[in-house]
């Protein structure tokens, strides 16, 4: 585990079974890149095989040392095995590049982000903005509970991972809250 | 584990000033945004006139902006600087020769390390 993340760069995914938000950040926090990438596949195999193929780019270009995705065991069962077949095509391709897979679950993200892990998406993503004024404008609006969840939360769900990650080493601005637990996958 | 730096940090800059590549592509004169994009991912190096316009437009240094490009050629400049220093140090001259490779190898010394002394 790196003991020093100032110059650790990392790339923190949110991934759902269609698309995957992402954010690359270098531990100051410092953020590099962001985006969303989408992937039509039927099948759980040629689903893995897309993934990859949009994930390689980002670890050739930017060579992070971690890569921090969610975890989602226990929590939406019935997107569970599509979301397996995907964190196992990109541990693969973490293994290719030396990077270290790290799985974060919501509520290790709701405790970093306070409130007694009480904090709800749209609270982080707006905390995310905050921190990262470049995002402000792709903020999604607070969500009524009759609509469906806006495209761009994958994004700011991806980046809160990625802050997590590095509140573990208490370099965020949030210093005060508990570490997460962290979970490797296999 | 090894602390690997990203290749390039134009695509950075880029989406932290909001500009598409196709707008950054016409700053830097071209009508097409895969110039950009090539230099984005690192599949093509820019040249010198494309890699000055992109400090221009960022105010970034072209070493900042290409760190991993600015490493290399750091690299193969100093072996062979050193292997350079070597080749005078072995060379036995008298005279004007000698002043001059005295004075080769004491610029090579002092920016070894970090002195100017030509100022």
């Amino acid at each position: 585990m790196h003991k020093n993340t100032r110059k650790t760069t990392i790339l923190a995914l949110d991934l759902r079974l269609q698309r995957f938000g992402f954010g690359v950040l270098e531990g100051q926090p410092q953020l590099l890149d962001w985006g969303i990438k989408t992937y039509r596949a039927t099948d759980t195999h040629s689903r893995a095989l897309v993934v990859r193929k949009r994930v390689v780019p980002l670890l050739t270009l930017f060579r992070p040392s971690v890569i921090v995705a969610n975890h989602v065991s226990g929590l939406h069962v019935s997107r569970g095995p599509g979301h397996y077949h995907i964190v196992r095509a990109i541990e693969h391709e973490a293994r290719e590049q030396s990077a270290e897979l790290i799985l974060l679950g919501r509520k290790e993200i709701q405790r970093v982000f306070g409130k007694g892990g009480q904090s709800t998406k749209d609270e982080i993503a707006a905390q995310v903005a905050l921190l990262f004024p470049e995002l402000t404008w792709k903020l999604p609006s607070v969500r009524k509970t009759w609509e469906s969840e806006h495209h761009n939360m994958t994004l700011f769900d991806a980046i809160a991972l990625g802050i997590t990650y590095l509140a573990r080493f208490g370099d965020v601005f949030l210093a005060n809250n508990p570490q997460p637990e962290v979970r490797t996958p296999g | 584990m090894a602390q690997k730096e990203p290749v390039s940090y134009l695509r950075t800059h880029r989406k932290k000033s909001g500009l598409t590549q196709r707008e950054l592509a016409h700053l830097l004169g071209y009508e097409s945004k895969s110039p950009v994009s090539r230099h984005e991912s690192a599949a093509v190096v820019p040249t010198l006139s494309m890699a000055l316009a992109y400090e221009a437009i960022f105010q970034v240094p072209v070493s900042e902006l290409f760190p991993d490009l600015y490493r290399t050629v750091e690299q193969n400049v100093g072996a062979r600087l050193a292997t350079m220093e070597v080749g005078l140090q072995e060379k036995s001259t008298k005279g004007r020769d000698a002043r001059a490779i005295a004075q080769k190898l004491e610029w090579a010394w002092a920016r070894r390390n970090g002195i100017e002394i030509w100022t």
